[in-house]
């Protein structure tokens, strides 16, 4: 599961750093790793859902980081707030298509939700189904003093085919090469 | 196949879109919320915040998460949160509710504003965030600054407003003005009639206090059985307030409002005043109104009273205030009681009401203790100081004025010195009669000073000269005619009534000669007479009568004139008329609406001049005539009794009456003035009643009284005798003493004898005659009674007239017939008696009797009607009679 934690979060950090076209983003772990935490006033939550795995993936953030990002990304002064929860989704949306390839690339088959954006407070809503197969991964993508937190909420349903799958060293280094992202 | 699984997919993303969007609105909304809503988890640590708490914060909500939400509190007010906030962690609390002020902004920005919050769980979520809870907070700052401003208006409004809940307790929340009406600060939690209306149950009255018991039932009840019962509760009520000293006694007034809720009396308001120092005000007010009442009572009775008179009766009272302090001293109250009668008697006199009111009631109940044998005269000795406090206050106001008026004390003629002077003396002697108990002196010297009184208050008859002269130059110069006036009065006083009677009566004929009687100046020149008329005013006196002329030289009355308008008005028919004397012609002018004049004007007048004074001259049982020939002139000539017969006493007299005044009287004299009295004539004349005695005949024998009262000083030996023949004669013989100085005629020699008003006057006039000879002085004189003049009278009651009322009417109708020896009989049958007798029918009621019309048909030709008040009645009774026995 390590490579697919990895591979998810390589991957919101190379599309972060394709959406925003910047090169250059720190990432840090932080310091409460529970499930259901709340970590910003808003939340992008994305479901990629198949039978071997039950995958989500949330960026939080609030109004502010978003603008920012967004306004960054555009090359703007600012951005109206649609925009820039439209960049937010999008960001995700990106993120869980990349990570569907990957899957479908090792046969894995899985589908993906609509973004849906919430309130970060729904997050306590959101506790985890206590099977014993959900794995919880959390971390910061920052540009500066701006931060992204994201979760990786994974609940394994077919353990050994997951367990099959690997994250190969190259691919890490060819991420960042993707293409350009398009607004919806 | 997965075209359809597209679809599906399609379908899901649109719902969840819709889904997002309504989330989104629903966040919104709670953002938005007017009231603090916030989550926070069990260290107060702020999970999730709306616009209104980040307003508190002064931050964007979005950064508020895990901010702490003891924040906005003070540390004291934190605590006091998370107290209250750990009783939702006790079993059975789902939610805690309480007031606390947050502190808005930070630093020297911050305000303190009154929050009212609700905590609960936030469902059963437990989250890494531990357990969720929320808070929602209504912002009460205004609420509470409204509510202090009530407050503190019922705290400075001084009055007890307070609520009586369904288990007849106080309200702990009363208005703060309570505690000190009712001088105690544990009102909340009292039964409220016990509070409030128990000390001062008694002193309502019987309907208030049963509505009281009935206030317990009005709650849970409807309004109506707060109705029944409002108008009987007491709107003032007593209570009695404990003090230090003891017990304070309040009147405090209550307004009643029942709390309504759900058409239920839930509640009772009671907003209660202190009116103690109205009431008071109210009572001190009425004390000073009596005492000004009688302060002013008292003014207008000193003013009333002639300053002279004051001035007499002043000394006199003072001495009387001497002699009762004396007989006070000395226990002896029937001198007491004497000098009571007198000061009532000085005090009636000169017109001092309110101390004579007070000296009889003083009287009375001092003469019923007397009578009664009760040893207890205290309260005779606070009446007595009353009169003293009563008659000080007289003298200061009196002297007030004296200093103050601008009345001449100077000046006065020497007549009315000398009659100030006897009056003086007549006082002195009047209340050595009342000490001593001469009750037939006093009641001749009382009337003599009233004689004297009224002879004081007399005016000149001459001063109505300058009054006239001016009417007839008015009333010329409106006419534009030229008129001489002669103008002769007697020299002598009269009253002031008899006085307004020739004023007005001259002036109406004045206007009237001037207007009908003298021409114009070219008239009168062509009638060969002088421009100017002539009228003349002349008053005279003679024999008890004046007489006033007013004639003119005018074109005197035109007697056709009169005929024709006598026949145009129907008053006659026209051969009536015709036969008509001038005399009865010339009456007709004196009929109210008469008047010969062309045209009405103020001076010639409306035809009411001459009818009202035909009336006023009437009401003095005067006489009009009138004399007059056409082309001369005219003269009215009016004659009206000197000594006002109207205000003379027209008393029947019985000769037992008047003997017995002077048996009373002599044997007054002859105990106290050693007089020897040979009551032989008497005794054997007394018996000789001849029934009613004329009035002027009674005048000299009061006239004779009093002489013997006077000449008791001047003679001594006084003896008196009544001598009688059948026809009438009655003959005093008095002698004594005294020497006359010239014998002979008796007229000459009666001034030494006799006071000349009594000879001249009365018994010469009169049919009368006085002998004289050294030592006796008879007098005598005859009338003659003619039994024919006195009809037999006969009286009846009607139904409604009572047995115990006939008893008494009878038992009246005997004593006149013995006093007065008239013959009286009672006719049981009500339709009177003989045509000769006169008939007197005693009814009830006066409206039902229709006044004589009703009874005449009967038989009765004078009806007698009282209303429910028999001493009235018998004083009507003795009017009637002096009606039937023709008094002259």
């Amino acid at each position: 599961m390590d490579d697919v934690f990895l591979m998810v979060k390589d991957t919101s950090v190379s599309r972060f750093k394709t959406h925003m076209k910047i090169d250059e983003i720190q990432v840090s772990i932080p310091a409460n790793c529970d499930a259901n935490v709340i970590r910003s006033f808003h939340t992008v939550i994305i479901l990629i859902s198949g039978d071997d795995i039950k995958m989500t993936f949330k960026s939080h953030f609030d109004s502010e980081l978003a603008g920012y990002l967004c306004a960054k990304a555009l090359k703007k002064e600012s951005v109206s707030w649609d925009k820039a929860i439209d960049f937010m989704k999008e960001y995700s949306n990106v993120v869980a298509g990349k990570i569907k390839k990957f899957f479908m690339d090792q046969e894995v088959i899985v589908g993906l939700s609509l973004p849906i954006v919430t309130r970060g407070f729904d997050e306590i809503f959101f506790e985890p189904p206590e099977t014993g197969n959900v794995l919880i991964d959390n971390w910061i993508l920052s540009i500066e003093s701006n931060h992204l937190y994201c979760t990786c909420i994974a609940e394994i349903l077919n353990k050994n085919r997951i367990q099959s799958i690997k994250y190969p060293l190259e691919k890490q280094a060819t991420d960042e090469s993707d293409g350009e992202v398009s607004f919806l | 196949m997965s075209f359809d699984i597209n679809k599906d997919l399609q379908a899901s993303h649109n719902l969840i879109a819709l889904l997002e969007k309504a989330k989104n609105f629903s966040e919104i909304t709670i953002d938005s919320l007017p009231i603090v809503f916030t989550v926070i988890n069990q260290d107060g640590l702020i999970l999730r915040a709306n616009e209104c708490l980040a307003k508190i914060f002064k931050k964007n909500r979005e950064k508020l998460l895990r901010e702490n939400l003891s924040k906005i509190f003070e540390k004291e007010t934190w605590n006091i949160f998370v107290n209250k906030f750990n009783k939702i962690l006790e079993p059975g609390n789902t939610s805690v509710e309480f007031e606390l002020d947050v502190l808005g902004g930070e630093g020297a920005d911050s305000i303190k504003e009154s929050y009212y919050w609700y905590v609960t769980p936030f469902g059963k979520f437990y989250s890494s965030e531990g357990h969720a809870y929320v808070v929602l907070g209504q912002n009460i700052t205004k609420l509470r600054e409204s509510e202090k401003q009530i407050s503190e208006i019922f705290s400075s409004i001084s009055l007890a407003i307070l609520t009586i809940n369904p288990d007849k307790l106080i309200s702990p929340k009363y208005s703060i003005y309570a505690e000190h009406i009712f001088g105690s600060s544990e009102i909340g939690g009292q039964n409220y009639k016990n509070f409030i209306f128990s000390s001062g149950f008694n002193y309502l009255k019987k309907n208030s206090q049963e509505a009281i018991e009935k206030l317990d039932l009005i709650f849970g009840e409807s309004e109506l059985m707060f109705d029944a019962i409002k108008d009987n509760l007491p709107k003032q009520i007593i209570y009695k307030r404990k003090t230090l000293e003891g017990e304070e006694k309040l009147y405090l007034g209550i307004n009643y409002q029942p709390i309504i809720y759900n058409g239920v009396i839930k509640r009772l308001l009671l907003i209660i005043e202190d009116r103690t120092s109205l009431v008071k005000a109210e009572e001190e007010n009425k004390k000073i109104k009596i005492f000004d009442d009688r302060v002013v009572q008292r003014v207008v009775q000193i003013r009333s009273a002639k300053a002279d008179m004051m001035d007499i009766l002043i000394p006199e009272v003072d001495k009387l205030i001497i002699k009762a302090n004396d007989s006070i001293q000395k226990n002896n109250w029937k001198n007491f009681a004497g000098v009571l009668h007198s000061i009532k008697g000085n005090s009636r006199v000169v017109g001092l009401i309110t101390m004579a009111e007070l000296s009889h009631q003083a009287e009375e109940k001092l003469l019923f203790n007397i009578e009664a044998g009760i040893d207890d005269f205290t309260s005779s000795k606070e009446s007595f100081i009353a009169i003293e406090n009563e008659w000080n206050e007289i003298k200061i106001l009196y002297k007030t004025f004296r200093e103050k008026s601008s009345e001449p004390t100077e000046g006065i003629s020497k007549n009315e010195k000398n009659n100030l002077e006897e009056i003086q003396v007549l006082f002195e002697q009047y209340n050595a009669s009342i000490v001593s108990g001469q009750t037939v002196k006093t009641a001749v010297l009382s009337e003599k000073i009233n004689v004297k009184l009224q002879k004081i208050n007399d005016i000149e008859l001459s001063t109505i000269r300058p009054l006239l002269l001016e009417r007839v130059e008015q009333t010329a110069s409106k006419l534009s005619k030229n008129i001489i006036t002669e103008f002769e009065c007697a020299d002598i006083k009269v009253n002031k009534e008899l006085m307004d009677l020739i004023s007005d009566v001259t002036l109406h004929l004045i206007n009237n000669s001037i207007g009908h009687g003298i021409e114009s100046v070219e008239k009168r020149l062509q009638k060969g007479k002088t421009a100017e008329g002539k009228i003349k005013i002349s008053i005279k006196e003679y024999r008890d009568m004046l007489e006033l002329s007013v004639s003119d030289d005018g074109s005197g009355i035109d007697i056709n004139k009169i005929k024709n308008k006598i026949v145009k008005k129907n008053m006659v028919k026209l051969d009536e008329a015709l036969t008509l004397s001038e005399d009865k012609l010339l009456k007709y002018i004196f009929s109210p609406g008469f008047s010969t004049a062309e045209q009405v004007d103020d001076i010639k007048g409306r035809g009411i001049g001459l009818d009202t004074v035909a009336s006023r001259v009437n009401d003095f049982e005067g006489t009009i005539d009138i004399k007059t020939q056409e082309g001369q002139g005219a003269a009215f000539i009016i004659k009206i009794p000197c000594a006002n017969k109207k205000n003379v006493l027209r008393k029947l007299f019985s000769l037992k009456s008047i003997k017995a005044n002077l048996v009373e009287m002599l044997q007054l004299m002859e105990k106290e003035d050693n007089l020897e009295v040979n009551y032989s004539y008497l005794q054997a004349d007394i018996s000789r009643d001849m029934g009613v005695v004329f009035v002027d005949r009674a005048k000299i024998l009061l006239s004779l009284i009093n002489y013997i009262v006077a000449i008791e000083e001047k003679f001594k030996n006084v003896i008196v005798s009544w001598g009688g023949v059948d026809a009438g004669l009655i003959s005093v013989n008095i002698k004594h003493e005294g020497k006359k100085e010239t014998p002979g005629n008796s007229k000459s020699e009666l001034k030494y004898a006799i006071p000349m008003e009594v000879s001249d006057q009365y018994i010469c006039n009169h049919g009368g005659n006085v002998a004289t000879s050294d030592h006796q002085t008879t007098i005598f004189f005859g009338f003659c009674l003619d039994k024919h003049v006195f009809p037999k009278i006969t009286y009846s009651c009607d139904e409604e007239i009572s047995d115990s009322e006939k008893e008494d009417l009878h038992h009246f109708m005997l004593q006149i017939k013995d006093e007065f020896d008239i013959e009286i009989e009672f006719a049981k049958d009500s339709r009177g008696g003989a045509s000769d007798d006169t008939s007197i029918l005693f009814v009830k009621n006066k409206d039902s009797s229709s006044g004589d019309l009703k009874y005449e048909n009967s038989g009765f030709k004078n009806t007698c009607l009282f209303t429910d008040n028999m001493l009235e009645m018998k004083k009507n009774i003795l009017d009637v009679l002096q009606k039937i026995i023709c008094i002259s």
